[in-house]
């Protein structure tokens, strides 16, 4: 998988937590800092395999909810704490992805693909983002998403991800206050027209 | 009073968690037929059967310094979120068999309650009872977080992590076995 998606809105990560996103069935863990940074790891601790996404935010790093162990902002591991002398070697770390902050959304990259471009300037809020229980593609023709996964519409973006095989997660943003109620119930219009279609051919 | 109980029942966790959240000592006595027909108080002439009539009793306690009423339809709407989930759980977490893919049973429920969050969360609140949390968001937490009982991916629904978030950080706030207190 190559690219970037949009995973969630940046205010359902608020900072020194952390929230877990799949992309594709593929788990990831993000988290936010103190100082605001987002990260996006894969879900699962080296030591035990436990998901970082249970973790906690604590001094500035990432601690796994299973023996706490904590990783740093650069994903390496700083601190065991059954070990408290041990300076841990630099190769204990989790996997990092590529990620960035645009138009109200984390964008992730699972590859090296370069940085996320062409989306439009701007600040733009988080509206909301919506489970939509129909495959990926069915949600982009339908929001004539053509070759990208997002779309901009007056004062909004709608973008898509597929976390799972058949399911579609809708992020909505918008660049003014007054147009998020509209955008938010465009995208709840859209969710309940395909889920309808779906129930329709299903029976 | 007291509260006829069963540790491991949603309908019984809602009410013990509304007293703590309330600040009323309730003393608990475990009770086989709570399993099935849910949590009772006992008074002394009187027992009130439900987690909505318990928690509105308990609301109208003189010890009961803060607002913890909803309004009617928050409060209906909740009532019946949990009645429905307690059934759904119940019938996953007894079934002799495993059920296959149970997270399919309360998907409907928990895209109804996080749309009903997302809207209150564009008009800057997080509570279903407005602007405070009230008897509605206390009988809705134990749907929302023991939805991993039924192992609903949270990750699909980001305004229901967020209430969690808020709801965990209540003074008062406990837990039971499958609510830890962090996540």
């Amino acid at each position: 998988m190559t690219g970037w998606f949009p995973v969630a809105l940046t205010m359902d990560v608020p900072a020194g937590t952390a929230a877990p996103a799949r992309l594709s069935g593929k788990e990831i863990a993000l988290w936010r800092g103190v100082d605001g940074e987002i990260h996006a790891w894969e879900d699962r601790c080296p030591h035990r395999g436990m998901r970082l996404s249970f973790g906690f935010v604590r001094n500035g790093n990432l601690a796994c909810l299973y023996h706490g162990w904590q990783f740093g902002a650069d994903s390496t591991c700083r601190h065991i704490p059954a070990h408290p002398e041990l300076r841990v070697p630099g190769t204990i770390r989790a996997t990092a992805y590529q990620v960035q902050e645009r138009c109200g959304m984390i964008w992730v990259s699972l590859d090296e693909t370069p940085s996320l471009s062409h989306l439009p300037e701007g600040e733009a809020s988080g509206v909301r983002s919506l489970l939509v229980q129909v495959p990926l593609q069915t949600a982009r023709t339908s929001l004539n998403m053509e070759a990208s996964n997002w779309k901009q519409q007056d004062n909004c973006l709608f973008a898509v991800h597929e976390p799972a095989v058949g399911l579609t997660m809708l992020h909505v943003a918008s660049w003014t206050v007054a147009g998020q109620r509209e955008a938010a119930r465009q995208a709840v219009q859209l969710r309940d027209r395909l889920e309808a279609i779906k129930e329709t051919v299903l029976a | 009073m007291r509260l006829r109980d069963w540790a491991l029942d949603d309908r019984c966790y809602a009410v013990r968690l509304g007293a703590s959240l309330m600040g009323v000592k309730l003393p608990t006595v475990t009770d086989d037929s709570a399993l099935e027909s849910g949590p009772a108080l006992e008074l002394v002439d009187d027992v009130l059967h439900g987690s909505l009539d318990i928690l509105k009793r308990l609301v109208t306690l003189p010890d009961v310094l803060q607002e913890w009423n909803s309004g009617t339809d928050a409060m209906t709407w909740a009532a019946n979120a949990l009645d429905s989930f307690s059934i759904m759980r119940r019938t996953v977490m007894l079934a002799s068999l495993p059920v296959e893919n149970p997270a399919q049973l309360a998907m409907p429920l928990m895209g109804e309650i996080e749309d009903r969050l997302a809207e209150n969360r564009l008009d800057g609140r997080c509570w279903v009872s407005g602007d405070h949390p009230g008897v509605a968001d206390i009988m809705l937490f134990p749907v929302v977080a023991l939805s991993q009982d039924l192992e609903v991916p949270l990750d699909l629904y980001p305004a229901v992590r967020n209430f969690m978030r808020h709801f965990k950080a209540l003074p008062g706030f406990i837990t039971m076995p499958g609510v830890p207190e962090c996540h």
